[in-house]
């Protein structure tokens, strides 16, 4: 027991969890997680805390027995594991509580403020954990029992996003690829020129413009990293450019999820605009879940839009070098940049998305991970209450503004208690299912009249109506239960990611590189919003 | 000036901590003024790289460990340049820099101060005041980052007297 | 001695070498910290990733799909 009191954090961890699970398990916990609405999630704790903390006590114990080697198990496994178990314990808490609790608190606070914070700051998981992860190493610091193991975040990252090619279909992943290789490619090369540019005004060092155009440019400090030695940038130039690009990036991940919700953009406009105008790749992520956690739309563009830049950093570096020129320090060739370090993931990513498209995951038809289904099913009935209001506000002429069509779906709606195809056509199939989808088009056209105050309906019938409509869509659930493991694997991902972000970084902004910074980036957020806004206007997903 | 010149004579070995900014400027001042009236003096002058550089990727995670490694590499050459003429323009300005000895360490300033001051057995640390930061200055010409020292964080380490000069 | 000790600092600064050395001095502590990741190289990195991605899938699929 020789390292026991390294190990203490980690076996408390796993004696907290084991006892949480339990305590879970045994419904002790049910009025709490009801009042939090999480109780849907309850099994989910149960199981995570239970595997998570027997995992964390029995390797917590073997790490305070065993001399730390240099093995596989231990590099990979055993040291690693106070770090992954406490960034778990993080995600837990913020999903289950903190996420909540916020919500619930910016609820009763509404009366006072006039708003709700949660939605105004974009309160989600995702910000908040990030905000966690910021605020550990700013007070804190990382601990040292959490250090390897927080290193192995980038990988968990890095499996979110091959997680994330099972969710694209073929058509998607081509409209949206055409999309960001125009956007991102005009307004990528547009900024590096126009920092370019903004350098030969100000007679700044080629130093300076090189690593700041790339990093305004293409994807944040990661450029600048990859550009620093190519172009021999000073140590000033990449401390105040460094600096420049992550407090310009946090800002951004806050103001733009807002100001897209202002602006009523669609999720795929936003997603687009995120991933054109934000700088670093993982803000990315972390602005378009935040502008939609629940639905991965957003992500899925932002996501597509990320990818690109990143196949767009090599041409750039190698851009920067020739435009360097001699002075340069390294020799470059096409090979070194663009095949070296091709970032093998997008491959995975690209694998997942290729099994997607083969509907590996649900029959080809139903790839969105959503399909319809007007067959009949007891399932799929609206509630007997709902009946009840839909017959009575039948009968009370509530219906009167409807077209013909609608009001034939509505009135089928209440004869089958379900929508669906003829009764009489139930042995033709193709016929059956054509009638059952057109009717619940119309039902839909029937909410987005309410929606539009063309008709007026009551809200429990407009409540029914939808319910009607959600129950024939079903989810496939292996599409849920992925989708599931990739939103954690990004909430992991993300808190490590607000743990790298520190304040001594972030005060290094200023000098030259804060002006020319915040004008290129303003700009490029800017006229990225309008295009985006005039470019994009049909609903690429469904 | 009688008690300065007290109080330094009593000092042989001294540990000159700089990175170039105005206040440490006027450490170097001090010392080889100092150093003129006592010539026996040994004055080690020490620059600490920062290791906060670290930190300095931020929250990249595209990038692969080598080309991390690289720019790494890269800020460790490029800070040795510069301090190196830092070196330089301090022996141009003080002739008597020529026989001080010069050393770069890599670590957090005020462990590596202290550390280095025992090594070498120093018996009196020099530093520069703080100075007001020029933040948004856009012509400061600093080298480095922007780091600055917590005494709080100095002082239970220091094994030896510890002069600020104004 | 100690003009010896100066002018090496400054050819080690010199640029255009081309190379990246492990300084003779860093320790490989030094060299271990610096690493972003617990992998050896960023190719073992995301092979792993889309190998684990893979039996996640795999198990998913098989409680999901298969087995129902």
């Amino acid at each position: 027991m020789t390292h026991i009191k390294e190990q203490t954090p980690t076996l408390i961890m796993g004696a907290m969890l084991l006892v949480y699970g339990l305590i879970a398990q045994s419904g002790a916990l049910l009025p709490v997680v009801k009042y939090l609405h999480t109780h849907k999630t309850l099994d989910l704790q149960v199981t995570m805390c239970l595997i998570v903390g027997c995992i964390a006590l029995v390797g917590a114990l073997v790490n305070s027995v065993r001399k730390p080697g240099h093995s596989n198990l231990d590099t990979f496994i055993l040291q690693p594991l106070g770090g992954i178990v406490l960034i778990l314990v993080m995600a837990m808490l913020i999903r289950w509580y903190a996420e909540p609790l916020m919500k619930i608190i910016s609820q009763s606070l509404q009366p006072v403020l006039g708003f709700k914070i949660y939605k105004v700051l974009n309160l989600n998981y995702v910000v908040l954990g990030i905000l966690a992860g910021v605020l550990l190493t700013n007070t804190w610091g990382i601990p040292k029992f959490a250090a390897p193991g927080v290193k192995c975040a980038r990988f968990v990252l890095k499996m979110g996003v091959i997680m994330l090619g099972a969710r694209y279909s073929f058509a998607e992943l081509a409209k949206l690829g055409v999309y960001s290789v125009f956007l991102v490619g005009f307004f990528v090369l547009g900024t590096v020129f126009l920092v370019l540019w903004l350098g030969n005004l100000f007679k700044q060092p080629r130093s300076m413009t090189g690593v700041l155009s790339a990093g305004m440019g293409v994807c944040g400090v990661s450029a600048t990293v990859a550009v620093a030695p190519v172009v021999k940038a000073k140590s000033a130039e990449m401390a105040y450019t460094i600096g420049t690009i992550l407090s310009f990036g946090i800002v951004c991940m806050f103001i733009f999820p807002t100001i897209g919700k202002l602006a009523g953009m669609s999720p795929v406009q936003f997603g687009a605009w995120a991933g054109t105008g934000i700088l670093n790749s993982a803000q990315v992520a972390a602005a378009a879940l935040a502008f939609n956690a629940v639905d991965i739309e957003t992500l899925k563009v932002a996501e597509i839009f990320n990818i690109t830049r990143v196949l767009f950093l090599p041409i750039i570096v190698l851009v920067l070098a020739t435009w360097f020129g001699k002075e340069s320090g390294h020799k470059l060739s096409f090979k070194t940049v663009v095949i070296d370090k091709f970032p093998v993931f997008i491959i995975g990513f690209l694998l997942l998305f290729f099994m997607s498209s083969i509907g590996m995951f649900s029959p080809p038809s139903h790839y969105k991970g959503k399909y319809i289904d007007v067959s009949y099913n007891d399932r799929t009935q609206v509630t007997q209450e709902e009946w009840e209001t839909l017959n009575k506000a039948m009968a009370a002429g509530e219906f009167s503004g409807l077209t013909p069509k609608q009001l034939e779906a509505v009135t089928d709606l209440i004869k089958q208690r379900q929508i669906a195809g003829n009764f009489e056509d139930r042995n033709n199939k193709k016929e059956f299912d054509h009638v059952g989808r057109a009717r619940m088009a119309q039902l839909e056209g029937v909410l987005a009249a309410a929606k539009a105050k063309q008709i007026e309906l009551s809200a429990d019938v407009k409540s029914a109506i939808k319910h009607a409509v959600k129950q024939v869509h079903k989810k496939s659930k292996t599409v849920v239960t992925l989708t599931d493991f990739m939103i954690w694997f990004f909430a992991f991902g993300l808190i490590w990611l607000g743990m790298h972000i520190t304040k001594k970084s972030i005060t290094q902004a200023g000098g030259w590189p804060i002006v020319m910074g915040v004008i290129a980036g303003i700009t490029k957020a800017t006229l990225s919003f309008f295009v985006v806004l005039w470019l994009i206007k049909d609903v690429v997903l469904n | 000036m009688f008690a300065n010149t007290l109080y330094i004579n009593m000092f042989n070995n001294i540990l000159l901590c700089t990175h170039g900014t105005d206040g440490a400027k006027k450490a170097e001042a001090f010392v080889f003024k100092k150093k003129e009236s006592v010539p026996d003096m040994v004055v080690t002058v020490l620059t600490v790289l920062d290791e906060d550089w670290r930190q300095m990727t931020g929250d990249d995670w595209l990038n692969s460990s080598k080309t991390h490694t690289t720019f790494l590499d890269h800020v460790e050459e490029q800070m040795n340049e510069e301090i190196a003429e830092e070196w330089l323009r301090m022996q141009k300005q003080y002739p008597l820099a020529t026989q001080a000895k010069f050393i770069q360490r890599t670590g957090s300033i005020a462990e590596t101060i202290t550390k280095t001051a025992k090594d070498l057995h120093c018996d009196l640390i020099v530093i520069g005041p703080w100075c007001k930061r020029k933040r948004f200055s856009i012509h400061s010409t600093r080298m480095g980052l922007r780091s600055t020292m917590k005494n709080k964080e100095l002082h239970p380490l220091l094994p030896c007297p510890l002069l600020i000069v104004p | 001695m100690s003009d010896e000790e100066k002018k090496v600092t400054i050819e080690t600064g010199e640029a255009g070498k081309g190379t990246t050395e492990i300084p003779d001095d860093a320790n490989t502590e030094e060299v271990e910290e610096r690493a972003l990741s617990v992998f050896s190289s960023d190719r073992n990195e995301d092979i792993t990733a889309l190998i684990f991605c893979l039996i996640t899938t795999f198990l998913v699929l098989l409680f999901t799909k298969w087995l129902v």
